[in-house]
């Protein structure tokens, strides 16, 4: 399939089936969904709204560890869990210590305290609960400059973001979970929660059915 | 065409689809596109147009490609990845490189595809005026590539110059209102707005053009294509796409429900996996529960048994106590009684005290007895000594031969007067010979003159020798000369030339005195006065001559000179060695002859002494052999005596011995009685002891029984515990080791059912946690698990009361949760079915009409096919299975088939043939489909290089297809021509357009050369004249008709307007 050049061969197989056009679609779809850092609407691509097409899209996220994550009324791509796993085992893209405890507390603030709360429903990692920067500084033992530069990298990753403040003297900075969350797939979103359960409360009944549920790998979805 | 036109009603509402409709391009207009100059071009809508060039050498160069190009994007043609935004638009624009401009324009970075649509019915201007619809895409050379605007009526840049058009086109598009709001419309809504998604336009661009062709049915050799793609072209031309779409969406939704069902399936079967957990433990409790309540009943046997154990033990302890007392009391009394007999038995003194005496007795005689024997025996060895040495006395007495002591005594005296005398001659004798023998030795070694001189000279390598060794003295000469000599007896002789060395030599040696001598030689004339040298190595001549002389002519002056009398006379000759040898020897001889006598004489006065001794010493033996003889005697009498009292002594004896027995006898006998006694006391002791040690074992048992805890745990009354044990049927009158067993057993399963083996500490109760783990019940033995058990009895029985109202409310929320999650599920399936059903008929409903528009694609194939030159042709299309997966694509497939040769079957399209028939089969699958395709919509087949590989008839034949088909189908056929083609193009085409440039230093095209056939030169003139007619102004019939075909017809001026207009843009 010469016609494909500058198309990395990887996806040859996928897009040899397509048309003209839903070859376009799918790749528009592709691009859109792997570079956009907002979940992209459903309604805004053909490849997204059909669900061949979709699913083509999906192969052609696969081929390359990939896979499509619904958020809401849109999509975005995420590794798939296998994936996830080898990289983490092989210790890729893995975030400094202080970065990860600093992200915790964003999302134990923004997140886990509002569901836990009853305030927030679904199983998503991202919220519309400022975590003030106030509160990560007195609730951590890390010191505050290092907060501030973790906070500074994971915005740029896209791992928190900066809320939009409400006009008000004196307010200190305020961060929300960032929109690289939303490329969670639905396992990682339950297998963060159920970590962060086990290690806030390991006595507790929730816990105990988690350790139950990990024993009998049959309620594993 | 219809009464209703499509074309009108969009326009209110400034629409978003089908703008076009029915309408056909009648004209284009085209701005910094490629090197193509801006002259409107006018465009039939039937039939074939040619694109020609003319470059600067032949065909090539004058932008052919470019046009058609423009020609296809302008009618949303898929190849140009409009979704993607159509980025190989950006290549159409005037770029200076390509062009060879470098050094005079810039790129273009925008130019305009001005589309005018009309009527295809319009013949007069009015009425091309009133269906007009102008449509203008923006091409930019960074994204967004294309934005789309249009205006309905004519709406073109006009003026009479390149410049004139191209300094209004910026203008006139702002003035075009936005079409999309406020943004425009782009590449990826250019279809759907122009055409409402209809194909229009199917084409085969050439690469220079677009950087890598598609596969369509006319760009591609159809037998490379795949039946699906075929079939997909196909849908694409007559419309079936937009029913495979819906048929598609009809089928999202089918999975949207699917994924509906999953879900839910998905979410029962997590929840089920999770319920199952809980389920299981809820079952557990209620199992212990019951576990339990058993687990109690064996307890509460066993507590009764324990205690009513307890209790007959204890009676059984006190009865065994009573008896104990009663036996060691009657031990007591036995105890007393021997201790009685004891103290009788060892207190009797008068007998004991006759044991004493007896054996006094009896031991004083016994001594005396002994001592006796003892004195005989020592009188008895004391004599056998006496006599032994009076034999060895009578001996020696012997020898004395008769003498007495006194006689004796005299002669040994006499005898060691005479050895006394002999001693002293000998050793007088002695020391004489030694003197003598001492001489001898000192003559023979040369050694008796100058003894100490001598040998030291010697030693330091002086010749020297004594004075007197060297002097001779015959027998005339000694009277004269040896007092003269005698001065120096003690003399050495040396050389003359020695002296200060011997001087140093001898330092050590005060009074020594040496004589220099001189060397002999031969001619020394030998004095005979003087003494004759013995030693040849010394003269002493100059000596002897000067003693000579000093004592002159007389004997008795030794030195006159120092008046020194020497005396003469000597035995033997003074000098010489030999002489003084013999008469050394002479003398020892004699010294050792008295000595000999001397001796002789000691020994025989030494035989007299020891033989007068000897006499002396048996004299004195014969006295002591007389008192010894006396001694032995008087033995002998006091011997005798001794036995003499033994024998009295013998009767008293026995009798005390005898008197000693018996009380011996009696006191052993009264030792063992109470032995005995001691014995008896000391077994009736130990037999106490024994049972003291029984009481206190029973006594502590007693107290260990603990009847009270037993008690405790019955919880009532004995007699009640006895009840409860007799109301018990036989097969559970157990004991208490088996009831601890059951009950152990029983509430271990009761845990066990509770608290799995695995489960973690930190999930129990405190309490059961406490038991199970800190006091090990898990690992324990029985024991330790009775110990345990009433409080794991209480702490179980307190965790599953607890737990009881917990778990009913749980059964309960399951209950439910499970109704209403399958009712979700069967909701969900429900719609899924419906969905299924719905896309079910749907699908089987448009595979109908899909089989009907391709039988009638087919029809159509075969018509054209035998109308134009075929044997006939069709085309194979299966119905395919639905796919398995509501996401899977419904893929059909079309295989053109025809015919080879006449009557012949049809051969499937994949077989080898020679290209120009596939390539004509090709466009007249794609003119089937068109005319196929409901509607009649008009359709443009646009082809680069048009008979680029057929032979001479075979163009012809193929132009003339392509001609009669857009004649006869409403389709037009744009064909870009090679010039070879010209000739046999231009009798056929309905309109020809040459494309000109004269020269490569040339940026832009001349104006094109137009010509309509003889049927369509009217129309062509008619659409040109309207095109240049436009002036902003009011925009209508402003017509200069003249100067239009004037343009047209010049070939000359062109290149400065060209030019002139690059400059500006």
């Amino acid at each position: 399939m010469s016609l494909l050049t500058g198309m990395n061969p990887v996806f040859e197989p996928v897009l040899a089936e397509l048309t003209e056009r839903h070859r376009d679609e799918v790749l528009a779809a592709f691009a859109a969904v792997e570079h956009s850092p907002e979940p992209v609407p459903e309604v805004e691509l053909l490849a997204l709204r059909d669900v061949t097409l979709r699913r083509s899209l999906d192969e052609l996220l696969h081929r390359v560890g990939r896979t499509l994550v619904p958020v809401g009324g849109g999509w975005t791509s995420g590794y798939t869990d296998e994936i996830a796993a080898e990289l983490t085992g092989a210790g890729w893209y893995s975030l400094p210590m202080t970065d990860r405890a600093v992200l915790v507390l964003v999302l134990i603030h923004s997140v886990a305290v509002p569901r836990s709360r009853g305030t927030a429903e679904g199983d998503a990692w991202t919220s519309g609960q400022p975590t003030m920067a106030s509160e990560l500084f007195a609730a951590s033992r890390v010191r505050p400059s290092d907060v501030k530069a973790a906070l500074a990298r994971l915005r740029a990753a896209g791992l928190v973001q900066q809320a939009q403040q409400r006009a008000g003297a004196g307010q200190s900075a305020a961060y929300l979970p960032g929109p690289q969350l939303h490329r969670l797939t639905s396992a990682a979103r339950r297998r963060l929660q159920e970590e962060l359960i086990l290690a806030a409360a390991p006595s507790s009944p929730l816990a105990a059915a988690i350790r139950a549920r990990r024993s009998h790998p049959r309620g594993e979805g | 065409m219809s009464t209703d036109q499509p074309w009108a009603s969009p326009a209110g509402s400034r629409g978003s689809d089908d703008i076009v409709g029915a309408r056909v391009l009648v004209g284009t207009q085209m701005v910094d596109i490629s090197r193509l100059s801006t002259h409107p071009v006018p465009v039939i809508s039937q039939g074939l147009i040619t694109v020609a060039g003319q470059g600067p050498k032949d065909s090539n160069g004058a932008g052919k490609s470019s046009f058609i190009a423009g020609l296809s994007l302008l009618h949303a043609d898929d190849q140009w990845k409009l979704a993607s935004g159509a980025s190989g638009a950006a290549e159409l624009l005037f770029t200076a490189e390509l062009a060879a401009q470098e050094t005079r324009y810039s790129n273009a970075d925008h130019g305009y595809i001005i589309g005018v649509f009309a009527d295809p019915g319009a013949t007069a201007i009015a009425d091309l005026q009133a269906s007009a619809l102008t449509v203008w895409l923006r091409i930019n050379r960074k994204a967004p590539y294309i934005d789309l605007r249009w205006q309905e009526g004519l709406y073109l840049p006009n003026g009479s110059t390149e410049p004139e058009r191209v300094a209004q086109v910026d203008a006139m598009w702002k003035d075009l209102p936005m079409s999309n709001g406020r943004t425009d419309f782009h590449a990826s809504r250019l279809s759907s707005v122009l055409f409402g998604g209809h194909a229009r336009c199917v084409s085969f661009l050439s690469t220079s053009v677009r950087s890598s062709p598609t596969p369509n049915l006319l760009a591609q050799p159809l037998n490379d294509l795949s039946p699906a793609r075929i079939f997909d072209a196909i849908a694409n031309l007559t419309g079936l796409d937009r029913e495979l779409e819906q048929e598609q969406a009809m089928r999202g939704k089918e999975h949207a429900h699917r994924v509906e069902v999953r879900g839910a399936e998905q979410d029962l079967a997590t929840w089920e996996g999770e319920i199952t957990v809980v389920e299981a433990g809820i079952a557990q409790r209620r199992e212990a529960r019951d576990h339990l309540g058993a687990a109690r009943a064996a307890w509460q046997n066993r507590c009764a048994r324990h205690l009513i154990d307890g209790l007959e033990r204890a009676d059984q302890i006190r009865a065994a106590l009573t008896e104990l007392d009663e036996r060691s009391e009657w031990l007591g009394r036995e105890l007393t009684s021997v201790n009685a007999e004891i103290g009788v038995l060892s207190d009797d003194k008068e007998f004991s005290s006759r044991l004493v005496d007896a054996t006094k007795h009896r031991n004083e005689l016994a001594e005396r007895d002994k001592t006796l024997d003892t004195d005989h025996q020592v009188a008895a060895r004391e004599l056998d000594e006496l006599a032994s040495k009076h034999r060895d006395l009578l001996d020696v007495a012997r020898a004395a031969d008769g003498r007495s002591a006194e006689t004796a005594e005299r002669e040994l005296e006499t005898v060691k007067a005479e050895l006394e005398l002999a001693l002293g001659a000998r050793s007088v004798a002695q020391a004489a010979e030694q003197q003598a023998l001492a001489l001898l030795d000192a003559a023979e070694s040369g050694q008796d003159l100058a003894t100490a001189q001598l040998p030291l000279l010697d030693k330091a390598g002086v010749p020297a020798a004594a004075l007197l060794d060297v002097i001779g003295l015959d027998a005339a000469q000694r009277a004269d000369w040896e007092p003269r000599l005698a001065l120096y007896r003690e003399a050495s002789v040396v050389h003359r030339e020695h002296g200060d060395k011997a001087r140093e030599v001898l330092a050590g040696l005060p009074g020594s005195t040496l004589i220099l001598a001189d060397e002999t030689s031969a001619s020394t004339v030998r004095n005979k006065d003087l003494p004759g040298s013995a030693d040849p190595r010394f003269d002493l001549t100059a000596f002897l001559t000067a003693i000579g002389r000093r004592a002159g002519r007389s004997a008795e002056i030794t030195d006159g000179d120092a008046g020194v009398l020497v005396l003469g006379g000597f035995a033997e000759p003074l000098t010489g060695r030999a002489a003084r040898i013999t008469t050394a020897r002479q003398a020892h001889q004699g010294k050792s002859d008295l000595l000999t006598k001397a001796k002789d004489k000691l020994a025989a006065a030494r035989t007299s002494l020891s033989r007068a001794e000897d006499r002396g010493r048996a004299a004195a033996a014969a006295q002591q052999a007389e008192q010894v003889q006396e001694k032995m005697t008087e033995l002998r009498k006091l011997n005798a005596n001794r036995a003499e009292q033994r024998e009295a002594l013998k009767p008293s004896l026995a009798s005390a011995e005898e008197a000693y027995a018996n009380a011996l006898g009696a006191k052993n006998a009264r030792e063992e009685k109470l032995a005995n006694l001691r014995g008896a006391r000391g077994r009736i002791l130990g037999s106490q002891r024994a049972k003291q040690d029984e009481k206190t074992g029973l006594t502590e048992e007693r107290d260990k029984l603990d009847l009270l805890s037993r008690q405790a745990g019955w919880g009532e009354s004995d007699d009640a515990a006895r009840h409860h044990l007799l109301c018990l049927d036989d097969a559970q009158q157990h004991t208490t080791s088996q009831w601890n067993e059951e009950a152990c057993y029983a509430l271990d399963g009761v845990v066990r059912r509770c608290f799995p083996d695995g489960m973690p500490a930190a999930e129990m109760p405190a309490e059961i946690r406490e038991l199970l783990i800190e006091q090990g019940w898990r690992r324990g033995s029985l024991e330790m698990r009775v110990r345990l058990a009433a409080a794991m009895l209480r702490a179980l029985r307190t965790h599953l009361n607890l737990t009881e109202e917990h778990d009913r409310y749980q059964q309960k929320q399951i209950t439910t949760q499970r109704s209403e999650r399958t009712k979700d599920l069967a909701a969900a399936s429900l719609g899924l079915a419906e969905a299924e059903q719905t896309c079910h008929a749907h699908r089987a409903s448009l595979a109908r009409g899909i089989k009907n528009t391709l039988r009638q694609v087919a029809q159509a194939f075969d018509e054209l096919d035998q109308a134009y030159g075929g044997y006939g042709a069709g085309l194979d299309y299966p119905e395919p299975e639905p796919p398995a997966e509501p996401d899977r694509p419904w893929q059909w497939t079309v295989a053109p088939k025809w015919r080879r040769a006449e009557g012949q079957r049809m051969g499937g399209y994949n077989l080898k043939a020679n290209t120009a028939q596939i390539d004509e089969k090709a466009a007249k699958l794609v003119c089937a489909a068109a005319q196929a395709a409901s509607g009649d919509r008009p359709l443009i087949l646009i082809l680069d290089e048009l008979g680029r590989n057929l032979g001479k008839q075979h163009r012809r034949e193929a132009v003339a297809l392509f001609e009669r088909i857009g004649r006869d189908r409403n389709i037009t056929v744009i064909g870009a021509l090679q010039d070879d083609m010209e000739r046999y193009a231009i009798e056929h085409s309905g309109l020809y357009i040459k494309l000109r440039r004269s020269s490569d230093a040339i940026a832009y095209n001349e104006p094109p050369v137009i010509a309509g056939d003889e049927t369509n030169r009217p129309r062509v003139e008619l659409l040109q004249h309207w095109l240049s007619s436009y002036r902003p102004a009011d925009g209508t019939n402003t017509q200069d008709p003249e100067r239009s075909g004037e343009q047209y017809g010049q070939l000359d001026g062109f290149g400065d307007t060209g030019e002139d207009h690059a400059g500006m843009s």
